[in-house]
């Protein structure tokens, strides 16, 4: 077995103790996520707020818990939630947790949520947004015209929406940013795939153009714990803790591995 | 003016400025004017590559990454260093093995390594089995590409342009394949993954230098000494707004 | 003709975008919105292309008979989907989307997940301390690494704000320069082939 090899499996065996354990882990909340959770709970029954599932299949295991958190949130103030998708397999994995998560609450499509669909190309896609939402989807994700939908009633463009958040694992906060909140002024959030933090952190959040940022399943653990329950983001932690105490592990036998055969050769 | 968005006034400034700084060093090369590039040790190490895959009788393979399309700057710089690479491959008759994600950028390409090996006088060393368009989903792309790798062994791997998540899939898969990696992305992310795990990696603005450095286009090392130039705009511009900031915190000038 | 027409095409086109970006939004509605519909038909369009690229590629792999069984695993998982669409619809409940929600999306997360191990096997490979740049960047990264562990940030918060500090200052600053000149590369590049220069549609640098 190579070293490679080796490797993999001490991560794998870390994992599965990790997952199948009896373990919990503690967090404390971010200012960003806080903030999130200070802009959503400031919303109320008269809110609309359109939230863009802009992810594919393969990070589905960190949006998901992301994607509940906030749609959680969203549900318990009464916010109209216009759902729509930017990527075709986003579409598809979205309205399943949209469904599962208003099926909780008992809420009926069309009145208190609906789901748009899918869209491609991003700035395409905001920017047709920004002029009409009726011509850039002219019927929802099961054909229905928009206009018999009473959640859209009075909501024509991006004018009407009290905010947008892109629950995403590439950089679409960013077209968002720049063709929605530049061009109309809408409020945007994002909820990023934690690889994407150090992208939106110093530069969207830190500067404002971000009202809200929320990252990956340490985020959606924070979140939960602001909501008051278990999910899957803070039973997910104790995997990452122990992914990352061996990574650092990893790092230091490797050095030392590295010091030795240096010192030998000298 | 009435049509003029006010918002887009910094846009339409900075980007008047560009074709103004653009439209200038085009005049100056044109005119025989040179420009010196620094050394690059990824674009030096490009004939070496190539030579290595010609001795050991192995492929050459070079993909563009997941992260962008046919329009992305980046991608199109791609293509430039694929002419390169192209020409030499069928100048050296060694294979050419270039899989992508997006059908346009496979056209593109194709287009691109055809007219290549006009060029170098061998037609008939252009091989349309080897660009290949694998899916539009980024880890049935990835895979893809992970499994080409293991199966052809190729002797040197470009990785060259925008990368997201399977940049490091892609360069582990090629070390371990023994290949020699020249990577070389836009997205800040990757680019950390790429210096960690290949041989030579292209920082950013390093790849749309390339098309200058590997050739002798005059348009390519104009728009290099436009960009160095712009920077100096820029460095300028953001000293006068922390001077602005620091001493007359009222000016918004520079917002 | 042939190599003319293209030039103009991405000339004309070129400036409408600009026009579109600069524009009070209003004013150039039709414009904007004819310009996102074209868009996504093109995009439609290639994607057609491309599929139907990949099952030519395939059926010639087939006929060469060099890897028959693999390609005809291939062959045959390419069309399932597309079949049960046709059959069943793609609406939710279907077998379309229960082969997308059970096979495809584990599937792409299953590859997902490769990357773990991948940064894994990367690190103790790459991140040796070999000179004193690399001793620096192998410091940071161990900081980095430990200021995301949960109880790190609640016995050890010193480390959490030195990693908040390296993320807002310096990692920011490096990324920044980096922005500014992939900005520029961008600009420099769009305009060449704005303007003809570059016209790598043509095959040509």
């Amino acid at each position: 077995m190579g070293s490679r090899q080796k490797v993999f499996l001490g991560l794998a065996l870390v994992m599965i103790f990790a997952i199948l354990g009896p373990f919990s882990s503690k967090v404390t909340v971010s200012e960003p996520v806080q903030e999130t959770f200070d802009y959503i709970e400031s919303l109320d029954s008269n809110s609309v707020v359109m939230v863009s599932f802009d992810f594919e299949s393969s990070s589905f295991p960190e949006m998901k818990p992301l994607a509940s958190a906030i749609l959680e949130h969203l549900f318990r103030r009464n916010v109209k939630v216009i759902g729509l998708s930017l990527f075709p397999e986003g579409a598809g994995l979205a309205v399943g947790v949209l469904e599962r998560q208003a099926k909780k609450r008992d809420l009926t499509y069309g009145e208190d949520y609906v789901f748009l669909g899918m869209k491609p190309q991003p700035q395409a896609a905001i920017l047709g947004l920004g002029q009409s939402i009726a011509e850039t989807f002219p019927d929802d994700y099961y054909g229905t015209p928009l206009d018999q939908l009473p959640a859209l009633a009075g909501v024509t463009n991006l004018d009407s929406i009290d905010a947008v958040i892109s629950v995403a694992d590439g950089d679409t906060p960013s077209h968002w940013i720049s063709y929605g909140k530049v061009r109309y002024n809408v409020t945007v959030m994002a909820a990023v795939a934690a690889s994407m933090m150090t992208s939106f952190d110093a530069y969207y959040y830190g500067s404002g153009d971000l009202a809200g940022l929320i990252g990956g399943l340490r985020g959606a653990a924070e979140y939960e714990l602001l909501l008051g329950y278990r999910g899957m983001g803070s039973r997910s932690l104790p995997a990452l803790s122990g992914a990352h105490m061996y990574l650092a592990l990893i790092i230091l036998i490797g050095n030392l591995i590295g010091w030795r055969t240096r010192k030998r050769a000298r | 003016m009435e049509w003029l968005d006010p918002g887009a006034y910094a846009t339409l400034i900075a980007l008047l400025l560009a074709a103004a700084v653009t439209g200038w060093t085009a005049f100056r090369t044109r005119r025989g004017d040179t420009y010196q590039l620094r050394e690059i040790p990824g674009l030096k190490a490009l004939d070496d590559a190539i030579g290595r895959a010609t001795e050991m009788g192995k492929p050459v393979l070079f993909t563009p990454g997941y992260g962008g399309d046919i329009q992305r700057p980046t991608t199109i710089a791609s293509m430039s260093f694929l002419t390169t690479v192209a020409g030499k491959c069928a100048e050296y008759d060694c294979r050419l093995i270039y899989p992508t994600h997006d059908p346009l950028i496979l056209a593109t390409a194709q287009e691109i390594v055809r007219e290549a090996c006009i060029g170098a006088g061998h037609p008939e060393r252009y091989r349309a089995e080897d660009m290949h368009y694998f899916s539009s989903s980024q880890f049935a792309y990835a895979a893809g590409v992970e499994g080409e790798i293991v199966r052809e062994q190729p002797a040197s791997v470009f990785l060259l342009g925008t990368f997201e998540a399977e940049s490091l899939i892609l360069a582990e898969a090629a070390a371990s394949a023994g290949s020699v990696q020249i990577a070389g992305t836009d997205s800040t992310i990757q680019l950390a993954f790429f210096m960690i795990a290949c041989d030579y990696t292209l920082l950013g603005e390093e790849l749309f230098a390339a098309s200058a450095y590997i050739s002798d286009d005059k348009n390519a090392l104009a728009a290099v000494w436009a960009q160095d130039w712009l920077r100096i705009l820029c460095g300028v511009f953001l000293i006068g707004a922390l001077i602005s900031a620091l001493f007359f915190p009222n000016a918004g000038w520079w917002k | 003709m042939k190599r003319t027409i293209p030039v103009i095409l991405s000339f004309v086109f070129g400036m409408i975008a600009i026009v579109v970006t600069v524009a009070r939004p209003e004013k150039i509605q039709t414009a904007s919105l004819a310009l996102s519909n074209t868009w996504q038909i093109i995009f439609a369009c290639g994607l057609l292309a491309g599929v139907l690229a990949f099952f030519m590629n395939v059926l010639k792999r087939i006929k060469r008979k060099e890897d028959l069984f693999f390609d005809s695993v291939l062959f045959i998982g390419a069309l399932i989907m597309p079949t049960l669409a046709l059959i069943d619809g793609i609406s939710p409940g279907s077998l379309f989307m229960w082969m997308f929600e059970n096979v495809q999306a584990p599937m792409q997360s299953t590859v997902f997940s490769l990357l773990a191990f991948f940064v894994a096997s990367a690190s103790f490979r790459g991140m040796r301390g070999r000179s004193a740049p690399a001793v620096v960047l192998l410091i940071t990264a161990f900081i980095v690494i430990l200021g995301r562990l949960p109880v790190v940030d609640s016995y050890l918060p010193a480390i959490t704000d030195a990693v908040l500090w390296i993320r807002e200052f310096p990692s920011s600053a490096a990324k920044a320069g980096l922005l500014v000149g992939v900005g520029l590369g961008f600009i420099t590049t769009t305009l060449r082939v704005i303007l003809g220069v570059e016209r790598p549609y043509l095959g040509e640098r």
